[in-house]
């Protein structure tokens, strides 16, 4: 029962987690062991926050799961975790994370309340809405870059990290939801209602509003921002940013691959090259030089 | 002919007059919402804004009469039905525009000088423009601009951002591009025979113009609400983005989806996410600007 539970916490959408650390890194901070070691409790707070807003997803969606090709096997969708199970441990989930988050500092559980609160209120309500539901998951990952700021004391907000990262969350969702459209065909509305409202044409729109967006607002930082060094040599790092997000609009094309962004990110060879690229040229640049 | 003042006044299609309100825009973010002086001079500017509007539906049809009598419903207008006499209609739209841009020079000749812009324009755009392919929204578009632009100079705005009127720019052309989209998608084969200019446009061409106006008002807006002057330095003004870009969507999504977005002054009020998102945007910017 322990393993299915686990399962139905999916860890691996943990990896959404790391947002947090951007304000920490762009901040230049990441070299403050004191500050660093309270992200890692944060960041643990969010995943566990995560997972138990994931238990109420697959609690309240478990019937239509069972229509998935892939939702089906599923802990709760399969029968296989009982449902008393994903109660109970959403709510230690929620509680232990959130009592944490209040003692490592009260903004941090303010933030990670509200966090929980639009994941819960997406799951129950939002996600029937068409753009609407889109638009709750780019918040949610808003508030992972607010609880990094939290922790991070970071003293000048940063509207770069806002706008792109709201722009790149939206991408991914709408990503998403144009993948599944791709992969599920007339079936899509019955695993998730607002996949009647969305058209492959509607989406595309959509898409390429997002993605000039973030690549605009990227470029716009990587010499306006703080931070940056003088000679503009954080503009270097554009081209990456621009293959991840090319490479991600072939990758949602293709049916025959997973529909959840965490799992092409990670399973994407030159995707994940071109991520470490990425990350790693952007730490060079602003620690090393 | 007892009700010409009403015929008169239904050929100038009041419903179009909203487009309009964007005159109101500046007097919005300048902070002068409850300056009395600008507040009068801005409603007196959207009146004769009006007329010369309405007046160039007025020269339109007059001009349009014969080929109005053969229309399924353009037949039904005032003119074209003979329920208002030419000769009113032809007075009309020579008297009113004069008067209305004799008193739009008096109020102040830099709005006299635009609103005589405008009205050349949209006669321009009546007579010929509107059938050349892309030059048609660049029209449409420069008539908000010139709105905007107008509001701007009767309420002497001293903060009004240059980012507002590439924001302005590109809401308009997101309007006209839509707007055509639309018209393709309902009418089809027939779209010829109602917009000549629509056999120069496909939904391809318009989904890639409107994809491209769309990004740039998106991140124009973006960047005014955090790099613009004059706004709060919290950067609160940031919390208005999320509305904006709703209601782009939800714009959008009633085009392709519910084949809507032909008139916009008609979605403006019928979809009601559209209208509360809109009104959330509103109530949002003039708390931070008024309020906060």
């Amino acid at each position: 029962m322990v393993g299915e539970l686990f399962g139905a916490m999916h860890l691996r959408r943990w990896l959404k987690n790391i947002f947090m650390f951007a304000p920490l890194a762009f901040g230049m901070k990441l070299g403050m062991t004191d500050l660093f070691g309270r992200s890692v409790v944060a960041f643990a707070c969010l995943c566990l926050l995560s997972s138990a807003s994931y238990l109420v997803n697959d609690l309240v969606d478990t019937e239509r799961d069972r229509y998935h090709p892939a939702k089906r096997d599923r802990p709760l969708a399969a029968r296989r975790l009982k449902r008393s199970w994903a109660v109970g441990a959403a709510a230690v989930l929620a509680a232990i994370s959130l009592l944490v988050a209040f003692i490592v500092d009260y903004r941090l559980g303010l933030v990670a309340s509200t966090f929980l609160g639009v994941e819960i209120a997406y799951s129950l309500l939002l996600t029937n809405f068409v753009i609407l539901d889109v638009l709750t998951i780019a918040a949610a990952f808003i508030l992972r870059v607010m609880c990094g700021s939290v922790i991070a004391r970071a003293t000048t907000f940063s509207p770069w990290l806002y706008v792109c990262g709201g722009f790149l969350a939206l991408f991914l969702a709408l990503g998403k939801r144009r993948h599944e459209l791709i992969v599920l065909g007339d079936l899509a509305p019955k695993h998730r209602r607002t996949l009647a409202g969305y058209s492959s044409s509607l989406l595309g729109q959509m898409i390429s509003v997002v993605t000039s967006s973030t690549v605009i607002a990227y470029s716009l930082y990587t010499f306006w921002g703080a931070h940056v060094p003088e000679n503009k040599s954080m503009m270097l790092t554009i081209p990456f940013v621009l293959y991840g997000i090319l490479r991600y609009l072939v990758l949602i094309e293709r049916p025959d691959l997973p529909a959840s962004p965490e799992e092409i990110l990670i399973k994407d060879p030159p995707l994940v090259i071109n991520n470490l690229l990425w990350g790693g040229t952007v730490l060079a640049i602003l620690y090393l030089f | 002919m007892v009700l010409v003042p009403k015929q008169l006044l239904i050929t100038m299609r009041p419903r179009q007059w909203t487009k309009n309100l964007f005159i109101f825009v500046a007097l919005l973010f300048d902070l002068k919402l409850f300056d009395f002086t600008y507040v009068a001079r801005t409603v007196a500017a959207f009146i004769l804004f009006c007329i010369l509007s309405g007046s160039v539906y007025l020269i339109n049809d007059l001009t349009d009469v014969e080929k109005d009598r053969q229309h399924p419903v353009k037949r039904n207008r005032p003119l074209a039905s003979g329920r208002l006499s030419r000769s009113w209609a032809l007075g009309a739209a020579v008297v009113l525009p004069i008067i209305a841009l004799a008193l739009s020079f008096l109020l102040d000749p830099g709005f006299g000088l635009i609103g005589l812009v405008y009205f050349v324009m949209q006669l321009a755009y009546s007579f010929g423009l509107k059938n050349v392919v892309i030059v048609d929204v660049l029209i449409i578009a420069a008539g908000f601009v010139l709105r905007v632009a107008a509001g701007s100079v009767v309420a002497e705005a001293e903060r009004f951002s240059p980012w507002l009127y590439v924001c302005m720019s590109l809401l308009a052309l997101f309007l006209g591009f839509g707007k055509r989209r639309n018209e393709l998608a309902v009418l089809g084969a027939n779209a010829l025979g109602h917009r000549k200019v629509l056999q120069e446009y496909s939904p391809e061409l318009l989904d890639q113009m409107m994809a491209l106006v769309t990004s740039s008002l998106v991140i124009a807006y973006s960047l005014y609400t955090f790099s613009a002057e004059n706004l709060p330095s919290n950067k609160s003004m940031m919390l208005t983005i999320p509305f904006g870009l709703y209601s782009i969507f939800r714009y959008l999504y009633l085009i392709h989806q519910r084949n809507l977005g032909g008139s916009p002054e008609e979605i403006l009020m019928g979809d009601a996410p559209f209208v509360l998102s809109n009104l959330c945007w509103g109530a949002a910017v003039f708390l931070i600007l008024y309020v906060f």
